[in-house]
Parts: structure tokens; sequence; C-alpha cells
């Protein structure tokens, strides 16, 4: 079920009626119900899926938690992430694999014996990397001892199935969730009106923002082959506005959402705009997946008190396991590699230029007369060119099937992309880009972009709703009056799903 | 607390009801549909000119050629200038509409409107939450097309899910749902609007012959659907001859017992009596090569009033309609058969003019 459909507009207030009208040992039910209804709404063979991944860390959970020995807990460990990791790489990694293969092999002229194609036709379950990544944390942590394995089954079905996260995040901990889902909850009038203002926020930058930037980014990768330097530069930044209004909305959505219900998720964005480098970005992007590699993968090769080179490695190493979360392909590694690269760059500049030169009187003086915004905007600036990758692999795809008697291969795509970014003297397919919608859209999307970034400039690190709803009456309703009728007027409601849904 | 949340939703939908209702207030019921709005702003403009005009669908709009039907009216001494409003997609539920709309614009010269009796309620889905779509409905309108719906043969499942249709596109009209962008287009940038859709005659005539080489057509799905059922029509498809067999079942097995649809026959004779009331003579049109059935159409067509009808459809008297060599695609005559189609109009017309005269 999507966010943005009617079918969500019924299933919520039906959802929360009955939550709040059953007693307390009963709304886990509720709950699992709702996750497993709102999931199999996609595909009745989804719900199995998810059944499946709930069944096999709840029992590897309570049996790394029965044995008395490591080496037990260790074996159990192994089983749950074979069963997530495998879950995750038939249905998502199976046919990249397959292909990678089959061309290595073509290279030394050796046969492959699966037909091609053969796994791209296989569904792959909507949000499954958020599913078993949420879901290994629970055990990975049960390991470590960081929490204790759940003995009810039913809270912890409630825990993987817990819909308003589950398939586009934030991937939760289950050290989080799972004592709150055993809470009773009651409505709570003071937790609607921020849940519900959170969630029209969420509303307001995917249907306003997202899906229109989506109409330009579209059209610049369709015309790969003739847009100028401007038009590669304003829809790069456009993709990345695109992405972060798309995913930062539905966390929006999911976080208002829970937040009704009585249940509080963690933040997922904090302001990325306004990140001073691209190790602050990470700390402000995706903040759930960051801290989960952070904390499962980062960590787990040494972080930082490895020696320099290794340090290195492991930022760029983390990056790349990053990209290959967000897609099986390759400009999607190399796009979150390119940003680990430039992490890494800055992590050795740090460690050996600035750390000799901070004393120095030039140092403290370019430092104090080097803004913030400057650094922010060179920031953006950096992630967007690495983001110009992100979009590659499914911009091929559709070009190819538009253009089915010239099919273009993504190494070359992505190279006339990156050439075009210098092509910044020539008018190119610009005024086109601009005007294909009509100028009207162009300028719509740019002025709510503008009220995007300003609104994130004038609350800084605060919750939107907890600044709106500490106004005054007046103020409170005319905001709400016009965040509606932004989101009515201006939304885009045609049932687009939600760009990490796919990952 | 529950009564507080009640209160306050309530408060906000007739805030989001009544803003809307203001904007919409500006805009001409012609807005949402870039053809519609060409059209219809060429006819305001130059409406005194003007003392016929032909509403309906693309059976309209790509078949009637009024310099045709102007010439032999004129040489049969008939004052007759005729412009062709058929707008795409246009099917009794929006043609109606349509007539509401004509008949607020101020032309003291109409003399004569032609209605298309060749639809029921339902739509091209693809439509669906597009300006184009949306834009025009009411709550009459609304009301209208559920209660024709409910009447149809089809089933249960499928006329409730088109009845939903209906209802979630009024809403949508009525809170201006995703639509503003659009009504600030059509107000401040109108370079979306190709002039070629008035015809070339600036008659608004224009014929999927033309259609083919220009390709202006607003969104790209529908050049593709529309060559690709081409290709299929010129290859002989079998489907050619199942809906021939067709045609020909409703007229040979029509007979004069047979009960018209109660809802679609008040529709077309309320707005018979409408126009008659302001001086203007209706007459229906029943077009060839219609995507609903005969069966359903012809009683209606038959129930309208005596010297009010054309009739076109008749497998038997035009054979050639329904031929590949005077037909577009399934369900399109090209230039030719719009020219054949015309001529024919204007035969069965010219003595139902004469006969209003002489009255």
């Amino acid at each position: 079920m999507l966010f943005n459909s009617l079918h969500f507009l019924l299933f919520f207030p039906i959802f929360c009626y009955l939550y709040f009208s059953v007693a307390k040992k009963n709304q886990w039910k509720i709950l699992v119900a709702g996750g497993y209804y709102f999931y199999g709404n996609f595909s009745p063979f989804f719900a199995i899926i998810l059944f499946v991944i709930t069944c096999n860390d709840f029992i590897a959970g309570k049996m790394m938690e029965k044995a008395s020995e490591q080496s037990k807990k260790k074996k159990w460990l192994f089983l749950s992430m074979a069963g997530n990791l495998g879950i995750l790489f038939t249905f998502k990694y199976l046919d990249f694999a397959d292909n990678n293969i089959r061309e290595l092999l073509a290279v030394f002229n050796i046969p492959w014996f699966v037909p091609e194609p053969y796994f791209n036709s296989w569904i792959v379950p909507v949000g499954v990397s958020f599913l078993t990544f949420q879901s290994l944390s629970y055990t990975i942590d049960v390991y470590k001892g960081v929490t204790k394995a759940e003995q009810h089954f039913g809270y912890f079905a409630g825990f993987t199935a817990f819909w308003p996260v589950m398939v586009n995040g934030p991937i939760e901990r289950a050290k989080n969730l799972l004592p709150q889902i055993k809470e009773e909850h009651r409505f709570d009038y003071d937790r609607m009106r921020h849940g519900l203002f959170r969630m029209a926020w969420g509303f307001f930058k995917k249907a306003v923002i997202a899906d229109r930037l989506a109409y330009f980014v579209d059209n610049m990768y369709l015309h790969y082959h003739e847009i100028s330097g401007w038009t590669t530069i304003i829809g790069g930044f456009f993709f990345f506005m695109q992405v972060y209004c798309d995913f930062s909305g539905y966390s929006d959505i999911a976080l208002g959402a829970a937040k009704v219900i009585g249940i509080d998720v963690m933040e997922n964005f904090k302001r990325p705009l306004f990140a001073k480098n691209l190790a602050d970005i990470w700390t402000r992007w995706h903040i759930s997946l960051s801290t989960w590699l952070t904390d499962y993968v980062f960590f787990y090769l040494g972080a930082y008190k490895a020696s320099g080179a290794k340090v290195i490695f492991n930022v760029i190493f983390v990056l790349a396991i990053c990209g290959l979360w967000h897609g099986a392909n390759w400009p999607m590694v190399l796009a979150f590699t390119m940003v680990g690269i430039f992490m890494a760059i800055r992590y050795w500049w740090q460690a050996n230029v600035v750390r000799a030169i901070k004393p120095s009187n030039t140092y403290r003086l370019f430092d104090k007369y080097f803004p913030d915004w400057l650094h922010s905007v060179i920031t953006v600036a950096l992630f967007v060119f690495c983001f110009l990758l992100f979009r590659v692999h499914t911009a091929q795809l559709a070009y190819n099937s538009s253009h089915p008697n010239a099919p273009v291969e993504w190494a070359s795509m992505a190279k006339t992309i990156y050439y075009n970014l210098f092509k910044i003297h020539t008018a190119g397919y610009f005024h086109g880009w601009i005007t294909h919608q009509g100028i009207v859209q162009f300028c719509v999307v740019v002025f709510f972009m503008l009220i995007l970034i300003s609104t994130e400039a004038l609350i800084g690190d605060r919750k939107i709703e907890t600044v709106v709803l500490a106004k005054n009456k007046q103020q409170r309703w005319i905001i709400y009056i016009i965040l509606l009728i932004s989101i009515v007027w201006f939304g885009i409601f045609n049932n687009t799903s939600f760009v990490y849904f796919q990952y | 607390m529950f009564k507080k949340t009640i209160i306050h939703i309530t408060i906000i939908v007739l805030i989001l009801f009544i803003s809307a209702a203001i904007v919409r207030f500006f805009m001409p019921f012609y807005w949402g549909d870039a053809t519609q709005t060409v059209k219809y702003e060429y006819y305001e403009k130059n409406a005194e000119k003007y003392n016929a005009v032909y509403l309906g669908g693309s059976l309209e709009y790509r078949h009637i050629d009024p310099s045709i039907i102007d010439s032999v009216a004129q040489k049969n001494g008939i004052d007759f200038h005729s412009f062709n409003l058929g707008i795409d997609g246009h099917g009794i539920i929006q043609q109606l509409n349509d007539l509401e709309g004509l008949l607020k614009i101020r032309n003291p010269n109409l003399k004569y409107i032609f209605l298309s009796i060749s639809s029921e309620s339902y739509f091209f889905k693809a439509n669906l939450h597009t300006p184009k779509w949306i834009s025009w409905h009411t709550a009459t309108s609304t009301y209208n097309a559920l209660n024709l719906t409910s009447t149809l043969d089809d089933p249960l499942k499928f006329r409730t899910k088109f009845s939903g249709f209906w209802l979630s596109s009024w809403i949508e009209n009525l809170f201006n749902i995703g639509t503003v962008p659009d009504m600030l287009k059509y107000k401040f940038d109108k370079s979306y609007l190709d002039t070629s859709y008035v015809g070339k005659n600036k008659d608004g005539f224009y014929p999927y012959d033309y259609e083919e080489s220009h390709l202006f057509m607003e969104y790209k799905w529908e050049d593709t659907l529309l060559l690709e059922s081409r290709h299929r029509f010129e290859k002989s498809d079998p489907y050619t001859d199942t809906l021939n067999k067709s045609v020909l079942n409703s007229f040979t097995n029509y007979k004069a017992t047979d009960a018209p649809n109660k809802v679609m026959t008040a529709l077309y004779l309320d707005a018979y009596k409408k126009c008659k009331k302001k001086g203007i003579q209706v007459f229906f049109v029943l077009p060839p090569k219609a995507r609903t059935s005969y069966s359903l159409l012809l009683p209606v067509f038959n129930a309208m009033p005596e010297g009010s009808k054309i009739e076109l459809a008749d497998i038997r008297k035009y054979p050639k309609f329904y031929s590949i060599e005077y037909g577009y695609n399934f369900h399109h005559l090209n230039y030719k058969g719009a020219r054949l189609c015309s001529q024919e109009l204007a035969k069965q017309l010219i003595p139902l003019l004469k006969s209003e005269e002489n009255n």
C-alpha cells in the first residue's frame, strides 16, 4: 500500500480506530494484522516472505539467548544472517550476480549454464532491504547482548511488521521499537496533532516537490546526449532534491503515523542540505542506514582505530556496501564509492594537512572568512556530482525502452552526462528542458523548493511539528491551511511510488 | 476529544472547499483540455459568425467537415454557417456539460446544435487524475453519470468501479486536487496551446490523417495508441469483422418495440427542450463506428423527436463507413470517410432544415 494513495487514506483512520479501541493485550494483534494487510496489499507473496523473516529471526534470537556457549550463539547468528541475506540476495542480487558472471565468463569464452535472461523476471519484494536489515539488527543486537531476545512471538511479529517503517524505513532497532510495542497506547490528542502535522509535511515534500521534480529529472536523463552543462548542474540538483524530498517525505509520514499511534521512531534525515562536509552528510542523510552500517560494518572493520590507510579503505568499503544496498547495479555502487572516496580524501586532508596548519594564522583567517553556507554549497555540489550516477541505471532502462533500436550502455551514458557537465558555454537542451512541462511547472517547483529550504534554515535542528505547534492558535491555523492548500492544489496524486521502494 | 477532532477536520474541509470554489470561479469550463480550450476560445471570439454547432467526441471532431455541410446548405439557399466543437473522448455526460457551457457563450445567431448519440457513461481510464478529465465535473454531471451507469447492462463490479471513478473525479474537482499548476499554466503561459486544433479551415474539423503527420496530441501515449490501432486496422485485423458483425446484428435485430435506456433518453430530451426554449433546434446524430453498442444507442436515437434525427450508422445503408478504404482505425474514419460522412449528413440535414424553415 502506498502512503500517497486513497487506500491508505481509508486504512489509516480505520487502523487507528481499531488500535485504540482494543485492550492493551490485544493491541499487538491489530499491529500485526495491519502490518500484514499493509504489506500483503502489494502482493500476498510478500507477506509470506515477511512471515519467513519473522520466524527465522525470532527462533534465532531465542536460541541465541538459550545458548550458553559463544560458538552456538555464533551459529544461530550465522543462521539468521544466512536467512536474511539469503532472501535479500535471492530476490535482489541474483540477477545482478548472474549477469556479471555471464559477462566475466564471456571474456574467456566460457559458456554460462543459466539461460539469459533468467532471474530478471523475479519480482523484488517491496522494501526487502529495509525489512531484512531491521530484522537482522535484532539478531546482531541479541548476539552482542545489547537487546534481550523477545519471548513473545506476537510482539516480535509486531516489530517486523510495524507498517509505518517496514517498506521504506527508518530501519528501526529492536531496543527502541520493541519496548514501545509492548506498552499500552491510548488516543492522545496532542500526539495526534504532532503526528498528523508531520505526516502533512511529508506529503508536502513528496507530492508537491518530489513528484514534480521527477518530470524534470526524467526528461533530463531522457535527453542525456543533448543536455548542456547548466541543465546537468540544475538537473543534478533537482535529482538530489527529488530523492531527498521523496525519501525524507516518506520518513516524515512514517514518523507521523507512528507518533499518532503512540510510538516514537528514530529521525531519518536532519537537514542534509546544511551539511558542512561529506562526513557530516553521512550523519544527516538516511541516518538509520548510515548508523546501521556504522554500527554493524564500520565498527566491525575497526572504524578509526586502524592505521590511516585501513581507515581510508574502511570508509570507501562501507560506502560501496551502502551503494550495493541501494541497488544491484554498478552505477549505484560507483556513486556511493565516489562519495566514499571524497570522504576518505577529506579524512586524509584533516588528518595530515589541517592538523599541521591549524595553528597558523592563515588557516584561522581562512576558517573565519569561509562561511558555513559555502561549506554547505560545496558539500551539496560534491554529493550532487556523485548522485548523477545514482540515477543512471534506471535512466538507462527507461532510455532503452523508448529507444529500442539504439540502446545505450550505462557507462557510455554516465560518460556523456559527466562530459556534458562541463559544457557550460553551450545552450544545448536548456530552454527546452525548463519549458517542456510549461514554465509554470518550473516556477512552481522552484518556489516550493525555496519554501522548503528556508523553512529548514529557520527551524534549525528542531522538529517541524514542535516549532509549528508551539505557535499561537491563529498562526497555527494559518500554517495548517497554507500547508494543506499547497498539498491539495499543487500535489501530484497519480499513485507514484516512492523512489526508495525499490531498495 | 473525538468531537473536537471532527470539528477541526470539518472546518479544514470547508475552508479547502470554499477556497477551491473561489479559484474555479475564475476559470472557464473548458480550461482543462488543450484542444477544447483552443476550439472554444476561437469559437467565443467568432461566435456570431456561426449559427450551427456540432457537439460530441472524436466521432464528430474527426468526422464532420463543416465546410462541406455549409456549402451544400448554402447551395440549397439555406443560411448555414457551422463550427465543429467536438472534442476527443467526450461522451454523453461531458457533451451535455459542453452544451451547458456553450449556451452561456453569447451568440444571438445560434440556431442549430447537433448532439451525438454515441456513448454511455464509461470513459477512457487513462484520463483519470488529469485536468482534461477532472476539470469539468459538477454535481449535476456526477449525478447524471451515476444515474446512467446504474442502469447499464454491464456487471455490477464494472459499474461500481466506474461509479467510483466518477465520484472521485468530482471530489478532485471540488477541491482542485492537483489542478492548480495547470490553472496557472492556462492563465499565464498559453504556449502549450496549438492552434492547429481548430483545423485547417478554422472550422473545428481535423481528421486523423492530418493528426498523423502533425502529431500535436497532448499525450504521447495517445499517438502510440492511435498508430497501433491504425496499423492493426490496415492489416485487416479480424477485430474489424467482429465489430462490423456486431453493428449489423444491432441494426437487424432492432425492433421498434425495444425499450430505450430511460436515463439516457431523458438526458437527451431535457437538452432538446432546454434548447427549444432558447429558440435553438437540436439535431441528434447517430454517427458510424461508435464504440458503444448500437443495441443501446439505436432505441435511444429512435426515441428522439421526429424531424431531429440524422442516422449515419447503419452498416446496411452505409457499408463504406465500415470498410478499410474509408476508415482510419477501428472506430474512426479517415479524411475520405469523413468527407463522405459529412456529405451524407448534409443530405439528410437539408430536408430537415427546409421543413424547419417552413414551420
